[in-house]
């Protein structure tokens, strides 16, 4: 019994048809095709190319990285392999840079006479001064202390430049003060001196220079003749 | 199929050989179709199902691991675990009373296979659904899904003794209603 039950249910779902199931199969095949390890040079060659790209980008970051930088251990590691340039030329390049950038502001305040573009651009020259004396660690003796000197030149230079263009810019302003001065005498003398001239130019101008004078003169003559003469008058009439 | 040459069929699909996935789709997927049919009795749901299982064996085929009950019991808990998720999908869709019917009752939904299947085969059908659902499952995962003991165990989570008893009450059952002449 046990037996013919269990064929019947099997036989039961036997009977179940079979679905269509083509467009699943093919779906399923060509996945499993499209997983197909690719041979190994090929699965290498993207990410070798992936870490070429890396490296050189790194390599190329590092190549004027300074002592205490994320990359300064990447170029001394190119450097011992001859890749990276020596510490030499990264210092005489990033003194060149910083002369470079305190000629240009130079040019800026003699030829344009812009302070802040100068002001600025002088700035910048002490900076790149910074980091070229960070990279003065690196060499050692002759080569050291000469550029040390040419840094401390180039510093001076441009600290008196900033000086130069505080300086000119208070004469610019100064300039400019004055020329806006003569230009309010020119346009207030025309507009109302004939007005003034007339009626109280004169009288005005006399108490600047003679009028006080003059007026108080006359005052006090006329005042002390005329008393004078009110009281001689005064007394003759009593004599 | 032998185990050692179904190691080797699902090692080959592995590395991406078309012919041993054809292979492999066409010795599985009737089983998990059928599977699948007579648990949710909807041609287009065991569809789904099956299509959806073999999409999943394409995705994780490369970190299965031949353990204990192996590939099949692999095979039949995906589609197990998308069975319960399609019903419970469904439950969710339909009102409250009709949803619990979807899960417990098959008679409603008898698709026409049965309908025009031998006698036999109806009176089986319609025992199967009073049946308790883990009996059920074992009788499903045993007859349409062709799984042994141990494989049915490793899909259900069930020690294969217990199984062994799960599907001695089952047909202990369908004898006991068959003999009384159960309603269908």
């Amino acid at each position: 019994m046990s037996d013919k039950l269990e064929k019947d249910l099997k036989d039961m779902f036997d009977e179940i048809p079979e679905a269509e199931g083509r467009r699943d199969r093919a779906m399923f095949v060509a996945g499993v095709a499209a997983r197909r390890p690719q041979p190994i040079w090929r699965r290498a060659l993207v990410p070798a190319a992936a870490m070429f790209v890396v490296l050189f980008a790194l390599s190329i970051g590092s190549l004027e990285a300074s002592p205490g930088q994320t990359l300064y251990p990447l170029r001394n590691a190119l450097s011992s392999v001859g890749i990276a340039q020596e510490p030499v030329e990264v210092v005489d390049r990033a003194i060149r840079r910083a002369e470079v950038s305190l000629e240009r502001a130079e040019e800026l305040l003699d030829d344009n006479e812009d302070f802040a573009g100068a002001e600025a651009r002088t700035e910048r020259t002490l900076a790149q001064l910074g980091e070229a004396r960070a990279l003065l660690r690196e060499l050692s003796g002759e080569a050291r202390e000469e550029r040390a000197d040419e840094i401390e030149d180039l510093n001076q230079d441009a600290f008196r430049l900033l000086e130069d263009i505080d300086e000119e810019r208070a004469e610019a302003a100064e300039e400019a003060r004055e020329e806006s001065d003569d230009d309010d005498d020119d346009s207030s003398g025309p507009g109302s001196g004939s007005d003034d001239d007339d009626n109280s130019g004169p009288g005005s101008g006399g108490s600047d220079d003679s009028g006080s004078d003059d007026s108080s003169g006359s005052g006090s003559g006329s005042s002390g003749s005329g008393s004078d003469d009110s009281s001689g008058r005064g007394s003759a009439s009593d004599d | 199929m032998n185990e050692r040459n179904l190691k080797r069929l699902i090692r080959s699909t592995a590395h991406g050989d078309e012919e041993a996935a054809g292979e492999l789709f066409d010795l599985y997927q009737p089983r998990v179709y059928r599977y699948a049919l007579s648990k949710l009795w909807d041609n287009s749901a065991a569809d789904d199902v099956a299509s959806e299982t073999f999409a999943r064996v394409l995705r994780d085929l490369d970190r299965f691991k031949w353990r204990g009950a192996g590939f099949e019991a692999w095979l039949f808990r995906i589609a197990s675990n998308l069975v319960t998720d399609h019903v419970r999908s469904k439950q969710r869709e339909m009102p409250q009373g009709d949803a619990s019917e979807y899960a417990e009752t098959t008679e409603l939904r008898t698709p026409e296979w049965a309908t025009i299947a031998g006698e036999t085969t109806r009176e089986l059908n319609g025992l199967l659904a009073v049946l308790p659902p883990d009996q059920r499952e074992v009788l499903v995962l045993r007859f349409a899904g062709g799984l042994e003991t141990d494989e049915i165990g490793a899909v259900m989570g069930r020690k294969p003794n217990a199984v062994r008893q799960l599907q001695f009450r089952a047909l202990e059952q369908l004898r006991d209603r068959m003999r009384d002449g159960a309603e269908i």
